[in-house]
């Protein structure tokens, strides 16, 4: 089953072609690392495969649906309810203590009663149960942003993307970010996509798919899927 | 969204408290300067409409022209004139009193009419004198259509009736006259014959003008003075409703050649005065609900530039950009409907203080209507939505990826 496809994916700023026709399959439960060098066009890759950003030509199918086909308020409700975001800046609401902030993405939709059991076993399978009534300035980096891996979740989404999201943290922390993410996937059967450019966590996926120059340098499995 | 704008609102507690102020204070000062601007005109108008009912009709006073005297001298043949014919007709008494009176009984928009006889003339008592409003007023029928009657301080208008030559005189003329109730005063004609009449009553109304100058008397008393036996110089009315009385004025007046005025056409430079105050009031009112609103603007404007990384993740994990714009105009509405409750509390309780202020001869006059306090808290949250609504656009217009790379 294939989770996301891309065909020929083009997308330029000004005279400056940040992806050059990439194409490529992820499937379902696959743990993708995208690396590349500063500017190789990893993240420009990241937002054209989760809709955030439109594309120039080419096409991607997430889920078998064309996002960049989608209505506004479509692309809005598939990215609530299948994909997570975690990003480098763990971007919580600051007025909203670490529960409300993990219920975020499910009070979009009225879910937030239903959802309050699972956002609690989050917190504590986080290890951040004494985070649950705390607001973001009264936490640690490595606490935000399991506080911002667990409202990825909520929505038990099919598809993780993650950009840098140890870019930002100490080594410990960075380490506990990864491991949760390879348990989220081994255990969910969650497709994750990572963008790193640390090779050590890269190997931490089933696959590294390594971009240079808007073009997909190497691809390569370590684990038979 | 409603939870997340009442969070937002109370983490940013100072910048909330001057929007709400700004807001409350907005409504408030709308409220208290309106009433006390409409207070104060009402209490004019009433005292114009008090004395002089909601329409006049009396002769016409034309100027006269060669043409006028037309067919009157010497009919059929050419006239030169030496001097020509000027000046203004000099019809003092209505020729019609008694047409009109038993018309405006039949009239549905009348509710009671009554006649008078005004003349100036001259009041004296030992060696003062002075020039004095003489009023021949009919004791049954004016309390009905004017509200004189309760200006008299001592006596009753009725007494009027209970003989000849006796009056009501204004406060002010009996002090300067140093005469009192039972007094005698002399009132001088215009042809120079005096009458003595007994004061019977004293008038006070408060505006020093007629204080100074009326007397009272009934008709009969001054047809005799004036030696005018059954003239009359108007017929005051008092309609169903004084806002109408233009209308009122203007039918009456085609069923006669005499002069109908209503109490507005009569006083056109204090209606004059009184738009020009409430064009005063309204340019000072925009000015104020303009700063206030510039203030809610540039609030919310920082509080938009300050959440972008929040607004960012807010459009990435599936919320709308018209939730984003919810967001900020909720923050703006709570704010405005809060402060505009805040708002019509300050003002119902300044002018309740204010009212109880004193000035000279009466106290201060604010006006109790629903109105000012609907309009006030309309007009005052209505600016401060659409304060609040190019924030809350310009947050819905951004792009959560823009803001991610920038923050990379």
């Amino acid at each position: 089953m294939v989770a996301i496809e891309a065909s020929n994916v083009v997308k330029s700023f000004g005279d400056f072609t940040a992806l050059k026709k990439i194409t490529l399959k992820i499937r379902k439960g696959e743990f993708v690392a995208i690396t590349g060098k500063s500017g190789s066009g990893k993240s420009t890759l990241f937002y054209s495969l989760s809709g955030l950003d439109i594309i120039d030509s080419g096409h991607v199918l997430v889920l078998g649906k064309n996002i960049h086909n989608l209505s506004q308020d479509d692309l809005h409700d598939f990215r609530n309810t299948k994909m997570g975001f975690v990003f480098q800046f763990h971007y919580l609401v600051s007025e909203l203590t670490g529960l409300e902030n993990i219920l975020l993405p499910a009070k979009k939709n009225n879910l937030h009663k239903q959802k309050l059991d699972y956002a609690l076993y989050l917190l504590d399978y986080f290890a951040i149960v004494h985070c649950k009534d705390k607001l973001p300035s009264q936490m640690s980096g490595g606490e935000r942003q399991r506080v911002a891996v667990a409202r990825s979740l909520i929505m038990s989404p099919e598809i993780i993307f993650a950009d840098e999201p140890t870019g930002n943290l100490d080594s410990i922390n960075s380490e506990i970010v990864m491991k949760i993410f390879r348990e989220i996937n081994r255990k969910n059967k969650t497709t994750v996509i990572l963008i790193t450019h640390d090779d050590e966590y890269a190997h931490l996926a089933d696959r590294e798919i390594r971009l240079k120059d808007g073009e997909i340098e190497s691809d390569v499995y370590y684990k038979k899927m | 969204m409603f939870e997340l704008a009442v969070k937002y609102i109370f983490s940013r507690k100072l910048q909330s408290l001057l929007m709400l102020i700004g807001v409350a204070f907005g409504c408030g000062g709308y409220i208290v300067f309106t009433s006390i601007q409409t207070g104060f005109q009402n209490f004019l108008k009433e005292r114009l409409i008090e004395n002089n009912g909601h329409i006049t009709i009396r002769s016409r006073e034309d100027y006269i022209t060669p043409d006028s005297l037309a067919g009157v001298f010497f009919e059929g043949k050419r006239i030169y004139w030496i001097t020509e014919p000027s000046g203004k007709r000099s019809h003092d008494y209505l020729q019609s009193a008694w047409y009109w009176q038993k018309l405006l009984e039949k009239l549905p928009y009348v509710v009671a009419s009554t006649r008078r006889i005004e003349a100036t003339t001259t009041c004296s008592r030992a060696s003062f004198s002075r020039s004095i409003s003489l009023r021949g007023v009919d004791p049954v029928n004016e309390p009905k259509v004017t509200n004189i009657a309760e200006d008299i301080i001592e006596g009753k208008l009725q007494m009027l009736s209970s003989g000849n030559n006796m009056v009501i005189a204004g406060v002010e003329l009996l002090k300067f006259l140093g005469a009192k109730v039972n007094d005698t005063i002399n009132i001088i004609n215009p042809d120079g014959h005096v009458y003595p009449v007994k004061v019977v009553g004293i008038y006070s109304s408060g505006d020093r003008r007629n204080d100074e100058s009326l007397v009272l008397g009934s008709i009969t008393t001054v047809q005799n003075i004036l030696e005018s036996p059954g003239k009359i110089t108007k017929i005051v009315v008092k309609t169903i409703d004084a806002n109408k009385a233009a209308v009122f004025a203007q039918k009456l007046s085609q069923y006669s050649y005499d002069k109908v005025e209503s109490w507005d056409q009569a006083n056109v430079n204090f209606l004059s005065m009184t738009k020009q105050q409430s064009l005063i009031r309204q340019i000072t009112m925009f000015t104020f609900i303009l700063v206030v609103s510039f203030g809610i603007y540039n609030v919310l404007n920082m509080m938009v530039h300050q959440k972008q990384r929040e607004i960012a993740i807010l459009r990435s994990i599936g919320y709308t950009s018209g939730d984003t714009v919810m967001l900020f105009l909720l923050q703006g509405a709570l704010i405005s409907i809060a402060g505009g409750i805040i708002g019509l509390i300050i003002g119902y309780v300044a002018c309740s203080y204010i009212e109880t202020i004193k000035l000279p001869g009466r106290p201060m006059m604010v006006a109790w209507d629903v109105s000012i306090y609907m309009w006030g808290f309309v007009l005052v949250v209505t600016s401060a939505l659409l304060a609040s609504f190019l924030p809350a656009k310009n947050a819905g217009k951004l792009s959560p990826i823009e803001i991610i790379r920038r923050t990379e």
